[in-house]
């Protein structure tokens, strides 16, 4: 991958990256510098990095960074979580949006990781397990446990008409 | 109670439990376990349980053994597995026959309709969040300014390398030409040890035309001995080049042809002229350079340096087409140096 191709990269999925690490930690600040670290790792084996998965690459490497941040600030117990649902939501969009949100807290890491992966980025099973190192059966498994314990946060809200 | 699993270990064993990975032995040795310890069994999924309390043959209840279950999508629509048909409905990923059975089957027993709708809302809707320092982690495509003078400096470099090639050429071309001529003059009788035999070989060819000396690398009789003859050869006459070069830079400039084929003695007429350069060229060659490559580029080249003295200010001006550099250079405070040598 070379200076244009990383520069469209980041123009591509830099976003993505931050939304990705906005969702697992709830802090903006944290979450650019998971986005800043994530491209610099990149950056550092770009040489090595296929401009053509560069996409996979960015998200395998912000999902080992972000489960080691949150290792690394668990064993300091530190870690900031500022409602982050004011900055983005419709007044009006806000009931369904927010609740979805603390449902999503309530997933194990590795489930809100392949929901956020398949909902916001539209990846295959297959993709998500390249990423997630899990193979397509486990994937499966846990995006369907993740849709029942979030329907079921839901639905004890009582959201659905 | 079991001897293997304990405190320390049973997560591992519980984790194993919920993924339906644990072997009976293990599973019956958790049951036991969990059963003395109600307080670690995790509220979510303690209602997935059976009452085993001290029983040796705890079970678990079908709605916890459904869950372990891998969803078969070829199996038929049932109440115990509708909702892994409705996530696969919304996942995309059931083939449009089991879609329509899925709709027929809700057409059907209507009170699933409000679980089908829940599943609709589990999926994260888009959002626009943007990340606020994007061009902060570009890289620059510009080459930084060093590069720019190192590719200039490297020109020069290269120019400076080449020059004295084709110097040396002209040289040894001049030299063989003045050796012969003050050499025959003042020593009409002395006679080369090899030049008869060298040239009666071949090997060294006084041509008319350039008076100069070739050597024939196609000569079949050219030997090892033969040729540490001609070393030999121009040994000798190298000796008696520097006495001639010494009485020539006395005398006056040596002017030096800037191409081989040119004959020799037109060029000696030729002397004023701007093919040779003269000994003030060659010590000073920035603006010889310059002016040949702007000849043979068509290219504005300009490049001038000056020394900072203590009067006046230094630095260097380097221009080619419209691109230009400078950089200047404070005049030399003579005594504040003094200060910083002592």
């Amino acid at each position: 991958m070379n200076v244009k191709e990383y520069n469209e990269a980041v123009d591509c999925y830099a976003d993505s990256i931050y939304r990705f690490a906005l969702k697992h930690l709830k802090n903006a600040m944290n979450a650019q510098d998971i986005v800043q670290e994530t491209f610099m790792k990149v950056w550092d084996k770009h040489q090595e990095v296929d401009a053509q998965k560069v996409k996979s690459y960015l998200f395998t490497t912000a999902y080992h960074t972000i489960i080691n941040w949150i290792k690394n600030e668990k064993k300091s117990g530190d870690i900031e979580k500022a409602p982050i649902h004011q900055f983005f939501y419709k007044p009006a969009e806000m009931d369904i949006k927010e609740v979805l949100e603390k449902a999503l807290d309530t997933l194990p890491e590795i489930q809100k990781t392949l929901v956020l992966l398949r909902d916001y980025e539209g990846y295959s099973y297959d993709e998500i397990g390249e990423i997630c190192s899990l193979n397509p059966s486990q994937v499966k498994v846990y995006i369907f446990r993740a849709r029942q314990q979030l329907k079921n946060y839901i639905k004890d809200k009582d959201l659905v008409a | 109670m079991s001897n293997t699993i304990n405190i320390e270990n049973y997560e591992s064993f519980y984790l194993d439990l919920l993924e339906g990975t644990i072997s009976e032995k293990d599973k019956n040795e958790l049951l036991i376990f969990l059963n003395h310890h109600p307080d670690l069994i995790l509220e979510d999924e303690n209602i997935f349980f059976d009452t085993y309390k001290s029983s040796t043959n705890p079970i678990l209840n079908d709605s916890f053994k459904n869950k372990l279950k891998i969803f078969d999508e070829n199996e038929e629509i049932q109440p115990t597995n509708i909702e892994n048909f409705i996530i696969a409905f919304y996942e995309n990923t059931l083939i449009p026959e089991k879609k329509q059975k899925l709709l027929d089957f809700l057409q059907q027993n209507p009170s699933w309709k409000k679980t089908f709708l829940l599943y609709e809302k589990t999926f994260l809707p888009k959002e626009n969040i943007q990340y606020p320092f994007s061009s902060n982690l570009k890289k620059s495509t510009i080459r930084p300014f060093y590069y720019v003078i190192s590719a200039i400096a490297s020109i020069i470099l290269l120019v400076f390398l080449f020059y004295p090639v084709q110097y040396e050429q002209n040289k040894n071309y001049s030299i063989s030409q003045n050796i012969d001529k003050k050499f025959n003059k003042k020593n009409k009788n002395i006679e080369m040890p090899f030049e008869k035999e060298l040239t009666k070989n071949n090997i060294v060819n006084k041509s008319n035309k350039y008076k100069s000396i070739q050597i024939s690398n196609n000569n079949p009789f050219f030997s090892k001995d033969s040729s540490m003859k001609v070393n030999n050869y121009f040994m000798l006459k190298n000796k008696q080049l520097t006495t001639f070069l010494l009485e020539d830079l006395q005398e006056k400039e040596l002017f030096v042809s800037q191409t081989m084929n040119n004959d020799f003695e037109n060029k000696n007429e030729e002397k004023a002229n701007s093919s040779y350069l003269s000994i003030k060229e060659m010590k000073e060659p920035i603006k010889f350079i310059t002016n040949t490559l702007n000849d043979k580029m068509n290219t504005n080249l300009e490049l001038r340096t000056a020394k900072a003295t203590s009067q006046k200010q230094g630095g260097f001006y380097f221009k080619m087409g419209n691109f230009e550099i400078t950089r200047k250079k404070k005049a030399i405070d003579d005594e504040l140096a003094l200060k910083t040598i002592n």
